[in-house]
């Protein structure tokens, strides 16, 4: 009823308020539909997002009209695309929260302009975190040329580079991690040529050679302990074969992986026969927002891989840590046991409020941005019940994804759009833990954009502000530094 | 008449001077034409594959989004008209002829330069020295066009400089400073050589052009602190234009100074005013001989000759010249990527089983070597497994190899991937390649042209080439390169027989690895059925091989009369030449070379 209400409304308030200049006047309604891209229709939006740009998938003229309760402005459509000014949105989603906008498009046919079904967007009261990072890299296998860490402006269509790999002869940099999306405190991994990892706290830049006698490889997969005092990683041997014909091209399995804890301070790891055992392959470790458990992925060990790839299939687990002296409980609980219904989880991720835990879900392996099937699940922490995010999931790939740090928007990447180009989507979890439909990144002109773009968004991580590094210092640090060796307790 | 023999004497004095000053012009512009001509052949000559390699190392869009974000960078201008140009090399020829354009037109503008100091007419020779250089540099392919460019804009704006050049010092800081500032946005680096030229141009106002050069140098600090620029060698060097993750050889700073050092020597020439003009056509002449020289000997240096051999192989792998490919790896001295690309085309023609003996194999690696993450490698291997039927591999090695293009796209790889995510019902990410494509001059045409393959398997499976490619996809479920290049091409012929070309690569594959257990396996499997109807004739020579004593096998599997006389034939001059202690593999050369058997008992 509030829907055909506010339908009505904004339907009136398209057809009465028009402002001067270009603006159309709508000579008839229907009720057809109309396909846009990307597909913004009744998705749920933070107040402080950038305008979502979209394109229609026709070739005519078309008008767009933005309404609220009380006011609408229109975009003419140029260039492919609707270009909604930046000032306009900004103002309508301030003064909407909590509520909804509706969009009508209309087309012009001979001479009058016919309107498509309206279709709304709903604003939040609660904020997005203003940034996100991620990685630029094309969706290949083992070669690489240029690629960067980046950072997003969500306000805003900015994007700048946190570090871009020719400042270090082209190596691989990788695995970024921010604590509790403090943009002042973060690390992440460069490989190949100068290899290392770069610990970087309130501008302090530290270089760390992180493999020892006692661990299979250099660290891995990172999450910072919510104290800023350890991260937790996992350690991997990772190979990857690829298929004759499969929708998944390649299979990137473990042949032994192992999760410890990393002292940022004593630059030691410790772990835990629990988490280091021969027998199974644990991995993506994530800690709670207490700090006082640790939870992992954890799937039997199996020998002849890649032969028995899909007979891998991890659980979600769980193990008391001590933040005082760094250990850990003596025993493993599962929290979801995917095996059992022949599936495997991977990348948990707690909500900062303690509430929810989010995993990929798909039928073998860990390493699903490979995996057509892999969607998103939620397990609710007080009552235990896991459940699919339905609204943010579709047909192709949903992996990796992170919290904002009010723990009511999660950024993951999907593969929806094309199959193989990964691109973050942004969906809205409410009070019970429910996902609404998911956004994609907005862009100008988006179509465009993301047609010509030849790379993937790789880990998509929530920061609370912009990161402000010196780009050159951690280039010369990676060149120069001997690196700090990391020592196992 | 004493007077109007002296007015008799002076005119035919002007006359003659001013003969002698429109024959010097002249001289000039005919040995400018001579050089042209001269370099474009030489460039033709020696450079002609070198210039489809450089178009292949990128993909040049004709994007204003594309090109305007490039504009933004330092040194983007020169990149972005490097690139314009490079585009074009893919037609036969406009290599050598761009160049040739480029090369002369920064000769001319240096000339007029150079003129414009006293007595710098036998210098002339000199405005064509940094060309030539340049000639050195493009024979290596980490040499980025954009250095042809920007030295290019150097001569243009120190041409500009001079036009306009102002007495007054802070005009001339101003000017001076100005283009430099402008020099330094679109070319990187080269501002720093049209400084340092500032300096060999005359001696005056040397405080004025220190300024000048310091901005330059303060630019080029800067430009390092605030943007991607790795080092520093990059803001003051010819290493700008240069593959950032090698150091050039020493040859590219010579070239580099060439420039100023020829309008030092120029500039010098005013101190010659007293010279005798036999010496001064005679340092012109020695000027002109070490320019020829210089170049020749400097790219003979310089080339990498079996590279070149192979780029000339991959040109003639793109457009399916086949009997040039056979005809130049049998010229060039042998390695295994040329007997692929042989081989390769010998398959092409369906004559690899008749001729694969008659040219010098070398094991299972003349067939299909081993990846070692390469360019060349990844995109020889694209081919090869393409035309047998591993889509999957062929996708998978062209996106590799498509990687690790310079200028960030390969055409030909692209073309690939565009009919790999067809075959494989890829159609969104095919989309998106058909798109790019079709931002390209060149490949538009070809790139529009696949869009009726979109969404339309019918389409597909219609066509001759995507239709039998996705007659080749396996049925079972299985990982590429797990078990060897036999399992993988085996899955091939089982799900598609008529794939000739996978049953011939796996029966050239056993028989160059003298594999007979496999030879036998793939005979008895496949012998009469469509994958195999009947045996060539190197087949049945390796049949007898391991079945010599069993003839009713041998004739069961296909082995003719004809197969076994030439084998009883072979046998016995075989025996012949042990007994009269003859060398076998010497005197059996000439006539069965070209049998397996002799590959079996001779080729190590």
């Amino acid at each position: 009823m509030k829907h055909i209400s506010l339908y009505f409304i904004g339907i009136c308030t398209a057809l009465l308020f028009t402002s001067c200049g270009k603006d159309i006047k709508i000579s008839k309604q229907t009720e057809k539909e109309i396909s846009i891209f990307p597909d913004y229709k009744n998705v749920t939006i933070p107040y402080n997002i950038a305008p979502l740009d979209f394109s229609v998938n026709g070739n005519a003229k078309y008008q767009l009209i933005i309404s609220d309760n009380h006011r609408s402005f229109q975009v003419e459509e140029t260039n492919g695309f609707f270009d909604i000014p930046i000032s306009k949105w900004k103002d309508l989603l301030q003064q909407n929260k909590d509520k909804s906008i509706l969009l009508t498009i209309c087309e012009l046919q001979g001479k009058e302009w016919i309107a498509y079904k309206p279709f709304q967007i709903d604003i939040t009261k609660e904020s997005i975190d203003p940034y996100i990072a991620y990685r630029l890299i094309p969706p290949g296998y083992e070669l690489w040329n240029e690629m960067g860490i980046y950072q997003r402006d969500l306000s805003s269509f900015d994007q700048s580079c946190i570090y871009k790999n020719t400042l270090s002869d082209k190596n691989c940099v990788n695995c970024h991690s921010f604590c509790m999306q403090n943009p002042k405190q973060m690390m992440f991994h460069s490989r190949a040529k100068h290899a290392g990892t770069l610990v970087i706290e309130n501008g302090k830049i530290e270089k760390l050679n992180t493999k020892t006698d006692q661990t299979i490889s250099p660290l891995v997969y990172p999450s910072w302990h919510p104290s800023g005092k350890y991260i937790a990683f996992s350690v991997n041997t990772t190979k990857q074969s690829f298929h004759n014909f499969n929708r998944n091209r390649i299979e990137v399995f473990d042949q032994a992986s192992d999760v410890v804890v990393y002292d940022v301070e004593k630059h030691q790891i410790s772990s835990s026969p629990l988490l280091k055992s021969q027998k199974a392959f644990e991995t993506f470790p994530t800690f709670s927002p207490d700090g006082k458990s640790l939870y992992f992925c954890s799937a039997q060990a199996v020998d002849s891989m890649p032969q028995k790839y899909d007979k891998v299939k991890y659980n979600l687990c769980r193990i008391d840590f001590h933040p005082q002296n760094m250990t850990f409980g003596n025993h493993v609980d599962t929290i979801f046991n995917a095996a059992a219904l022949s599936k495997s989880a991977s990348f948990p991720r707690i909500s900062p409020d303690g509430k929810y835990l989010i995993f990929t879900l798909h039928s073998y392996g860990n390493f699903s941005i490979w995996h057509k099937d892999a969607d998103l699940y939620a397990v609710n922490l007080c009552n235990k019940k896991t459940y699919a995010l339905t609204a943010a999931n579709s047909k192709d790939t949903e992996s990796y994804h992170s919290w904002s740090s009010n723990s009511h928007w999660l950024v993951f990447s999907s593969r929806r759009v094309d199959g193989l180009y990964t691109r973050p989507f942004f969906t809205y979890i409410d009070k019970k833990g429910k996902a609404h439909k998911p956004f994609m990144l907005p862009q100008k002109n988006p179509r465009k954009y993301y047609r010509e773009l030849m790379v993937s968004y790789n880990i998509p991580e929530f920061i609370k502000g912009k990161v402000d590094v010196n780009k050159h210092k951690l280039a010369e640090t990676l060149k120069k530094s001997e690196g700090i060796n990391v020592s196992y307790k | 008449m004493i007077i109007c023999l002296f007015y008799k004497k002076n005119n035919i004095f002007v006359v003659k001077s001013v003969f002698m000053k429109i024959a010097r012009n002249y001289l000039d512009f005919l040995i400018g034409i001579a050089f042209l001509c001269l370099l474009e052949y030489f460039l033709q000559t020696k450079l002609a594959y070198l210039f489809f390699y450089r178009e292949q190392e990128q993909l040049f869009l004709w994007n204003s989004d594309i090109i305007l974000n490039q504009l933004k960078h330092i040194g983007g201008f020169s990149t972005l008209v490097g690139q314009f140009f490079v585009q074009f090399f893919v037609v036969p020829k406009l290599g050598a002829i761009i160049t040739t354009i480029v090369l002369g037109l920064t000769s001319l503008l240096l000339w007029l330069t150079i003129k414009k100091s006293p007595h710098a007419d036998f210098a002339f020779p000199l405005s064509f020295l940094p060309a030539t250089f340049q000639v050195i540099l493009l024979a290596d392919v980490n040499y980025h066009y954009d250095g042809v460019i920007a030295l290019l804009m150097v001569s243009l704006f120190l041409f500009i400089y001079k036009q306009f050049e102002s007495s007054k010092s802070i005009s001339q800081i101003l000017w001076g400073s100005g283009l430099t500032m402008i020099l330094f946005f679109l070319t990187g680096p080269a501002a720093i050589l049209f400084c340092l030229c500032l300096f060999c141009l005359d001696f005056i106002n040397i405080w004025e052009k220190g300024i000048i050069l310091f901005i330059a140098c303060f630019l080029g600090y800067i430009s390092v602190l605030t943007t991607s620029m790795n080092d520093f060698r990059f803001a003051f060097l010819p290493d700008a234009y240069y593959e950032s993750l090698l150091t050039p050889d020493k040859i590219y700073l010579i070239s580099w100074f060439s420039l100023p050092v020829s309008l030092l020597i120029s500039h010098l020439s005013g101190y010659t005013q007293k010279w005798k003009k036999f010496i001064k056509i005679s340092m012109e002449i020695i000027l002109i001989f070490f320019l020829f020289y210089n170049t020749i000997d400097g790219f003979a240096a310089h080339q990498d000759e079996k590279f070149y051999q192979l780029i000339k192989l991959e040109y003639l792998e793109a457009n399916e010249q086949w009997d040039e490919i056979i005809q130049t790896a049998e010229e060039s001295s042998h390695n295994y990527l040329y007997c692929n690309y042989q081989n390769l085309a010998l398959a092409h023609k369906g004559e690899l089983m008749k001729h694969l003996f008659d040219y010098s194999q070398n094991g299972p690696l003349s067939l299909v070597v081993e990846n070692n993450k390469s360019k060349e490698v990844t995109q020889l291997l694209s081919q090869i497994y393409f035309t047998i039927g591993n889509i999957a591999a062929a996708q998978n090695m062209a996106f590799e190899s498509n990687a690790g293009a310079i200028g960030k796209d390969n055409p030909e790889m692209m073309k690939l991937l565009i009919q790999t995510n067809l075959i494989l019902g890829a159609y969104p990410v095919a989309e998106k390649y058909i798109h790019l494509l079709e931002q390209s001059w060149k490949y538009r045409q070809w790139a529009g042209e696949q869009r009726k393959f979109l969404y339309n398997d019918h389409a597909i499976e219609s066509d001759s080439l995507l239709g039998m490619k996705r007659r080749d996809l396996p049925q079972k479920a299985d990982f590429i390169y797990l078990d060897g290049f036999i399992a993988d091409t085996e899955q091939t012929i089982q799900v598609n027989p008529k794939e000739r070309c996978a049953m011939e690569y796996v029966e050239a594959y056993l028989l160059l690895s003298k594999d007979m257990r496999g030879i036998k396996y793939i005979v008895e499997k496949y012998g009469g059925t469509p994958a195999l109807t009947s045996l060539p004739s190197i087949m049945q020579e390796a049949v007898i091989s391991y079945a010599e004593k069993d003839p009713d096998y041998c004739t069961k599997h296909g082995v003719t009369e004809e197969t076994f006389e030439r084998y009883r034939d072979y046998k016995q001059k075989y025996i012949e030449c042990r007994n009269f202690g003859r060398n076998p593999a010497d005197a059996l050369h000439a006539e069965y070379g070209n049998s397996y058997w002799y590959y079996l008992m001779f080729k190590q």
